[in-house]
Order: C-alpha cells, then sequence, then structure tokens
C-alpha cells in the first residue's frame, strides 16, 4: 500500500511520567482525497494520535511503530525533516483559535506570512492571495478584515481565519482536532459546511479528530473508532452507523440523545419512566457500591 | 447488554491510574531534587542545633583562657574563640536562636498578614484598597531601616527582633496571600458554595484559605531563610540579640576582629548561615515548581 | 404576563426580568459607560415535578437567568416569585434561607467541587449551613444520598480528583439533593462530559425528578440534551426570550426561525440523513 498519502502501522505513544501506553498499536492509512474521522471519548488517545502525525508530541513523550507521510517517515524524524512539511503539506487546525493565531498581529499579516514564508512572491500578491482565502471562507470585507486582530473578531471568525491559514498553501493532508467544538452550534453549522466544501473541492486530505459522532456523520467517508488508546473499530462511516460491530460502538451510538427512547421528547413519552430501574443507566444489574445489597 | 459496557466504562475512569493522595504525594516529592537537597541540608543543620547543646549542656559559655583561637580539629570540631569557648557548641546555639526568631518572625506574619490578606480579598475594594495601602507604606521602608526603628524605639532583644523581622514580613505574606485567594475566590466550588448558601465566614475559612495555601507556603519557607539574613545583620550591628547569648550574627561581629589570623571565627557562623538559608531556599523554590500546576500537569 | 405551565400552580415564577450591566470602555481621554441588557424583558414559570428546559447559544443571557433566581445576583427589573413570595430581592440572610428549597449543579464537576473536601464533606455541607439533624442523622442522610445518586458508599472518603467527571457530577447532584430542595437550577450540568456519561446523568435528572416532583431548570446550549429531559422548553437569543412550548412542539413544529435554524444547525449522526443548516437572517454576516 505505497499509494497510501498516510500510513500508521503499529503506532505507541507513551507520556513522560505515565506508567501506561496513551496510545497502542494504532493502524491505519488514508489515500488522497479522503476524510477519514477519528472519534472517541476523553482519554481515548484521539488527539494523541493527531500530534504524533505532526511530530508535535509534546517533549518526553515516546512514539513507536511507524507514521508514513507522503514518503516521509515522522515518527523519530529530526524537527529539520518535520519543518518544512508542517504549514505546507501538513497543516492543522486545532479547538480553540485563540491559541492558534498570535494576538499581537493582524490577521491579514499572518496569513500574508505564512503564505510568504512558503513561496509566495512579492508582499502584494500575497495580499491579494490573503483577500482571496478570506472571501473564500465567508468573509464580506476582506480588505478590512485582514487589518482586524484576533480579539476583534468572534471566536467563528478566528476559527475561519484558521481555516484559510491550513488551506492556503493547499496541503495534502490536514489534521482538524476538534475545530468546531468550541464554536455555537450555529456557527459550528456554518463553519462545518465551510469545511466540507473547501476539502472536498481542495484534493486534500483530512483526519478529523472529533467527540462529535454527529460531526463524523456528516463530514467524513470513513471512520476510525478509539477507546482506551486502542482502535476498536474502523470502516466506511455509512456501514458502521448502520451496524457497528463493536460493543464500545454500539454503546456510544446508544448513548446519542437521537437514539434513545427518550428522544421523542418528554411529552411523547409514554407513561412515566425510569420507575422500572431502581439504579440509574450506568448501575444496571449491579450494585453500584460494595456496602449497597439492592 | 449494554448496560454492563457503561459499567465497566465508567468504572475504570473512577480512578485514573493512580492510588491514594499519599502515593501521588511521594511520587511528587521524589520528583523534586531540590525539596530533598533542601530537606536534608536544613535537617543537618537543625539536627545539630539540637544535639551538641544537649550533648555538653553550658558549653557555649565555658570560658578556657588556656585554649583561645584554636584551630578546628586541635580544639573542638570547629575550633575555639579568642576567650577558648568551644565554636561548634556556639554556633549550634546560636543557630537555635536565630532559627527562632526568623520562625517566630514568619508564623507571626502569617496569621496576621495572612489573615489581612484574606479580609482584603474578600472584602468591598474601599476595604480592600485601604488594607493594601496601608501594608504599601510599610513595604515601603527597606527591611533592614524598618526593623532598625523598631528596634531603636522598643529597645534590643530578642522578643523586639522577633517582631521587628515579622512587621517586616506581614506585607509580603498578605499580598501573596490576598492573590492566592482572589484566584481561589473566582474558582467554581467558591461559587458552588456560595450558590448552596453558605456565609462568608464559612466559605472564607473552609473554602478560600485551605485551597490558596500553596503560595504561602512557598512565600514562608524563603522567608524563614531570609530572616536568618536579617536576625544576622541586625545582631552584628549590635541591635539584635545581646552578648552574653549567642546569634549566629553576634557571632560574627565578635569574631571580626581574629577575622584575619584566625578565619574559622567568622567561617564557622558564616557557613551556617549559608546552609541553612540554601536550605530554605531549595525547599521553597521546589515547592514553587512542584505545586506550580502548569508545570505539573502533564498533557494528554 | 405569566405563561402556563403544565399541571398545577407554578413553583417558580419569573416575570419580566431584566438584567442590565454596565460596560466601560477606556478610552484614551475618558471612559465611556455602556449599559447593555445580558437578559431583556423575560417571563418564565416552572411547576413542581416540571423541567424547563433553557436553551441558548453563548450570550444569550441563560446563565444570568439561572443565577438571578439562585439570587447570586439581582435582577435590574422584574420579579421573581417563588412558591408565592416575592423574592426578587433578597437580603443575604433570605438569600441563604432559601437555599433550603432552591439548589444548584453547575456545568464544571472538575471545577465545581472543592478539591481538598471530601466527597462526604461536600455533600453534607448544606446540611451543616443549614443546621439540619444531629452529626449523626446528617452522616445517614450522606450515605441515604450516595445511594440515591448510585454513589458507591466507599466512594465517601474519597477526594474530588479521584473520581471521573461522571461520578463527580453525581456528587454534584448529591449534594444538591441532600436537603431536598423544591427547585433546582442546573447550568450545562452535562456539557463537560463524554457522551456516554451524559446519557447517564441525564437518566438520573429525570428518575430524581420523578421521584420527589422536584421542579428542574435545565440550562443548556445542547439542543438534543434539553429535548431529552424537558417537559418545556424555552429558547433564548440575545437576552431575549424567542420561544416557549411543550418540548414536542418546540423540536417537532418550532415557530421561530431562529429556533429552526437552531435545530438544523445540529449535525444528524446519520451518515444518510441530510445536513443542511439554515442560517437565521440576523446571524448569516455576524457568523
Amino acid at each position: 500500500m505505497s499509494s497510501d498519502l498516510l500510513a500508521v502501522d503499529g503506532l505507541r505513544v507513551r507520556y513522560a511520567g505515565s506508567d501506561r501506553d496513551s496510545v497502542s498499536d494504532v493502524s491505519f492509512s488514508l489515500g488522497a482525497s479522503e476524510v477519514v474521522g477519528v472519534v472517541g471519548e476523553s482519554g481515548s488517545g484521539k488527539t494523541t494520535v493527531g500530534l504524533a502525525t505532526l511530530g508535535l508530541l509534546p517533549a518526553g513523550a515516546t512514539a513507536a511503530g511507524s507514521i508514513r507521510f507522503d514518503g516521509t517517515e515522522v515518527v523519530g524524524a529530526k524537527e529539520s525533516v518535520l519543518r518544512p512539511l508542517r504549514g505546507r503539506s501538513l497543516s492543522t487546525i486545532v479547538q480553540n483559535p485563540a491559541t492558534a493565531l498570535n494576538p499581537a498581529f493582524s490577521v491579514g499579516s499572518q496569513l500574508t506570512a505564512l503564505l510568504r514564508r512558503h513561496g509566495t512572491r512579492g508582499k502584494a500578491e500575497a495580499h491579494a492571495s490573503a483577500v482571496q482565502w478570506l472571501e473564500k471562507v465567508g468573509f464580506t470585507d476582506p480588505e478590512r478584515s485582514l487589518r482586524a486582530y484576533p480579539h476583534q473578531l468572534s471566536g467563528g471568525m478566528n476559527q475561519r481565519v484558521v481555516i484559510a491559514m491550513a488551506l492556503a498553501l493547499s496541503p495534502r493532508l490536514v489534521i482538524a482536532d476538534e475545530p468546531t467544538s468550541a464554536l455555537d452550534v450555529t456557527v459550528q453549522a456554518a463553519v462545518l459546511t465551510l469545511l466540507r466544501r473547501l476539502i472536498s473541492g481542495s484534493g486534500s486530505s483530512m483526519v478529523l479528530i472529533t467527540h462529535d459522532l454527529g460531526v463524523v456523520a456528516q463530514m467524513c467517508s470513513r471512520v476510525i473508532v478509539m477507546n482506551g488508546g486502542r482502535i476498536v473499530e474502523a470502516g466506511a462511516v455509512g456501514e458502521i452507523f448502520a451496524a457497528p460491530r463493536d460493543p464500545y460502538t454500539r454503546h456510544l451510538l446508544d448513548s446519542l440523545p437521537e437514539r434513545r427512547p427518550a428522544s421523542a421528547g418528554r411529552g411523547a413519552r409514554p407513561g412515566p419512566r425510569g420507575r422500572e430501574t431502581q439504579n440509574p443507566r450506568g448501575y444496571g444489574g449491579r450494585p453500584p457500591g460494595n456496602e449497597v445489597t439492592a | 447488554m449494554t448496560d454492563q459496557t457503561v459499567n465497566l466504562h465508567e468504572i475504570s475512569q473512577e480512578v485514573p491510574g493512580t492510588a491514594g493522595p499519599a502515593r501521588r504525594w511521594h511520587r511528587g516529592l521524589a520528583r523534586r531534587g531540590e525539596i530533598v537537597a533542601g530537606g536534608v541540608l536544613v535537617a543537618i543543620v537543625v539536627l545539630i542545633a539540637v544535639i551538641v547543646p544537649l550533648a555538653e549542656p553550658g558549653a557555649d559559655t565555658k570560658i578556657n583562657p588556656a585554649g583561645g583561637l584554636a584551630a578546628p580539629g586541635a580544639g573542638g570540631l570547629l575550633g575555639t574563640d579568642q576567650l577558648g569557648r568551644d565554636l561548634l557548641a556556639r554556633v549550634a546555639v546560636g543557630f537555635r536562636i536565630s532559627l527562632s526568631i526568623s520562625l517566630g518572625a514568619v508564623v507571626f506574619a502569617v496569621l496576621v498578614g495572612g489573615v489581612l490578606g484574606l479580609i482584603a480579598a474578600t472584602s468591598p475594594r474601599a476595604l480592600d484598597g485601604f488594607i493594601m495601602r496601608v501594608l504599601d507604606v510599610i513595604m515601603s521602608f527597606p527591611a533592614l531601616l524598618l526593623a532598625i526603628v523598631m528596634v531603636a524605639l522598643l529597645g534590643p532583644g530578642v522578643v523586639v527582633l522577633l517582631f521587628a523581622i515579622g512587621v517586616v514580613y506581614v506585607p509580603i505574606i498578605a499580598r501573596v496571600m490576598r492573590g492566592a485567594a482572589l484566584q481561589t475566590a473566582q474558582q467554581a466550588y467558591v461559587e458552588s458554595a456560595r450558590a448552596r448558601g453558605a456565609g462568608r465566614l464559612r466559605i472564607l475559612f473552609l473554602h478560600i484559605a485551605p485551597n490558596s495555601l500553596g503560595p504561602l507556603i512557598v512565600q514562608s519557607s524563603i522567608l524563614v531563610g531570609l530572616g536568618i539574613i536579617l536576625e544576622a545583620g541586625l545582631s552584628f550591628v549590635g541591635l539584635g540579640v545581646q552578648p552574653p547569648t549567642p546569634s549566629l550574627g553576634l557571632l560574627l561581629a565578635s569574631g571580626r576582629d581574629y577575622m584575619a589570623t584566625s578565619p574559622w571565627v567568622v567561617a564557622d557562623p558564616a557557613v551556617a548561615i549559608c546552609l541553612a538559608v540554601l536550605g530554605f531556599t531549595l525547599i521553597g523554590d521546589g515547592l514553587q515548581s512542584w505545586l506550580d500546576p502548569q508545570k505539573a500537569a502533564i498533557g494528554r | 404576563m405569566t405563561e402556563a405551565t403544565t399541571g398545577a400552580a407554578p413553583l417558580l415564577v419569573a416575570d419580566s426580568l431584566r438584567k442590565e450591566y454596565e460596560h466601560v470602555e477606556q478610552g484614551r481621554f475618558r471612559r465611556r459607560r455602556d449599559r447593555f441588557a445580558a437578559v431583556d424583558d423575560v417571563s418564565l414559570a416552572i411547576a413542581a415535578g416540571e423541567t424547563l428546559g433553557l436553551v441558548g447559544e453563548s450570550g444569550s443571557g441563560k446563565s444570568t437567568i439561572g443565577r438571578m433566581i439562585l439570587g447570586l445576583t439581582a435582577p435590574t427589573a422584574g420579579s421573581i416569585t417563588f412558591d408565592g413570595r416575592d423574592i426578587t430581592r433578597r437580603t443575604q440572610a433570605q438569600r441563604r434561607a432559601l437555599t433550603r428549597d432552591i439548589q444548584v449543579v453547575f456545568q464544571d464537576p472538575y471545577a465545581s467541587l472543592d478539591p481538598r473536601q471530601r466527597i462526604e464533606d461536600t455533600i453534607r455541607e448544606p446540611l451543616d449551613i443549614h443546621r439540619i439533624g444531629t452529626p449523626a442523622e446528617r452522616a445517614d442522610r450522606v450515605r441515604e444520598v450516595m445511594k440515591r445518586v448510585a454513589l458507591p458508599g466507599r466512594m465517601a472518603r474519597f477526594f474530588p480528583h479521584q473520581l471521573s467527571g461522571g461520578l463527580r457530577q453525581r456528587v454534584c447532584i448529591a449534594t444538591a439533593l441532600v436537603v431536598e430542595p423544591r427547585l433546582i437550577v442546573a447550568d450545562e450540568p452535562v456539557s463537560a462530559l463524554d457522551v456516554s456519561v451524559q446519557a447517564q446523568i441525564l437518566d438520573l435528572f429525570d428518575e430524581v425528578r420523578q421521584a420527589s416532583s422536584l421542579g428542574v431548570l435545565f440550562i443548556s446550549h445542547d439542543l438534543s440534551v434539553v429535548h431529552q429531559v424537558s417537559d418545556r422548553v424555552a429558547v433564548m437569543r440575545r437576552g431575549r426570550l424567542l420561544e416557549t412550548g411543550t418540548a414536542g412542539q418546540v423540536f417537532s413544529d418550532p415557530r421561530h426561525p431562529y429556533t429552526k435554524a437552531l435545530l438544523s444547525a445540529v449535525p444528524p449522526a446519520d451518515p444518510s440523513a441530510p445536513f443542511e443548516p439554515v442560517f437565521y437572517r440576523e446571524d448569516a454576516e455576524a457568523v
């Protein structure tokens, strides 16, 4: 499978001072123009997989196994090998745009600096390109917005700028870690539809890391479900959502409000619920503590 | 069967890879070499200060004119002074007094400054401003000058010295406490306690104070070290402990004349001061980096 | 104007609530003071045994409503009536006395528990505050309420950092229940939790509400969560109440265009379902 854009094989990561692996035995691959979701709850290791792919694990973390991106081995690679990749052919969108943008510079100067650092010649050309990108991500007055500082823009607008910066150099792969989780739901909807449109038109691939199964269902063609640092299930989104094989995946899907019996709303629910079970879900059939017998 | 899965899942998260608080404490402590090194230094000096005077009571004031200015080894482990008194015994007793003054000053400052800081942090802006401005005035005097003024007014002596240093420390402690308390007061659990009907005193002493002690402990440890220096300085210029009671500063002062010919007379108390100050500062620094949550947190 | 609740006489009535904040802008030469209304003319009612879901995005003023009901901040105008008594303006003593009847569960179970208190001490605190029962009775009551929220008894001596988010939120709920309040204000109680844990906590809320005919004001930005627990739903945006109705009605047949936009913005967790969010006209420019 040498044609894969990204091939992760037997990845294992342990953080300094921890006595267990945060990620163990994770293998998956990704072709060109493919959007794969990595879904899991907190502590599942999904973010670690993203950081390892970017070669951005914190100091002291040890990684084993292999991550091949576009012919380059990332695990154990030197900074000098990775730096030219990052931002150019391998870019990232993080959860909180406030941490991705430098508060001391206008968004325009950050965007043009990125363009010029990676080859766009001339100030005017970079500026024109920046204006174009802000238009693409939905700014109505890009000239003016380029002069704005991050704190003058809303969270949704900042995330649009981050998306523009992530896509501006036509990367081959975008790692997006919870790109919309910090946003209000209507803003999230706008950013998601924008991201979906831009990615599908660009030929870039994307690894979308999220806890939100709805986001995965709408954005991805394949999904990787992680729990406790391991992949429990992977496959086409349609198949897994329709017929999950792994009990954990099934449990995640069953937890979704829209799939639960209550989802018709309490008004539509027939009669009182919860009476039949003495214990809440999660402790059903098992006494919750050693001193409780009922 | 789903229920069973849920169950396992939640229980498995219950204690994320840790045993009780005790184990965390040990592991954290072992990682901080500074605290251990500082602790060992302080322990050595304190042990000497406690054991030596017990072993031979009165040795510090026993005059032996024949054995004056004996070099270390020949006359006792650390040598003798111009009157033939054993310097090991004198340094030990002197350190006892210096440390007691310094510790007492810090305890006084923590009691007064800590409470003032807590009150300032949780009071209306006017009262907060008043308390802090008064403390600012105290703080604007150089520490040594302030202590000198107090001793000049009240006369020299161990107790006066203790309070003089304590007063210097009050604004420092109050500031640290106020800063920590302001931060704690914004925590959700404080708001939560308020929403559950907790009164002001309960919130202040049960929720804010215990959760704001970290920086106070760090600062106190450093101030104990600094106090030993302040005490030595004041006693050196004759404003602190009065002879014949030995204190480290006094030992330095009385040994000054013999420094050229018998350097151990000043070296002994000087080294004792250095070791103790270094020890307490190391402990303070170590605690600081250990308690600092940003450094302690390990990324996921 | 007070709108009808399902069932009997309302437990809590908020009438034309308004809360203004002062926004001070420090210019180069002088300060400019602006007043803006975080909550603007909002009326709500909650009956005993009823859960009212209050939905809105950030800046909608939903949390401010909760804080006014709890007495943590005073309304600029309007009134709050609890059980027929006017509680709009409370002295410190009155506010504290009222916490026997009105309790709270906050969003972040990681932050809302005192890290230096053991679980049993946290849960017992409201009993201490209100001097309810002897020490032995208090301990019994704590055990009882822990059992009720399915917290294993051995965890009584634990500290918060030893518990997962879900278990911590159970502690918070137990602490709210220990004085047998009549109304609970729950401000984003499951937003910090993983989906699977959310489901369990929501079930617990439902069960508790039914067992003790408790009124619940359930504040959340998450429509699916509100849908699950609420009898009635109120939708807020920028300080204003746009729509109220039964959960079934608001979710299946929303009247206000903003509610429609809000509902369409949730990406359905079904790959075959279409995701075509519609945008509320005022939002189209701003997001």
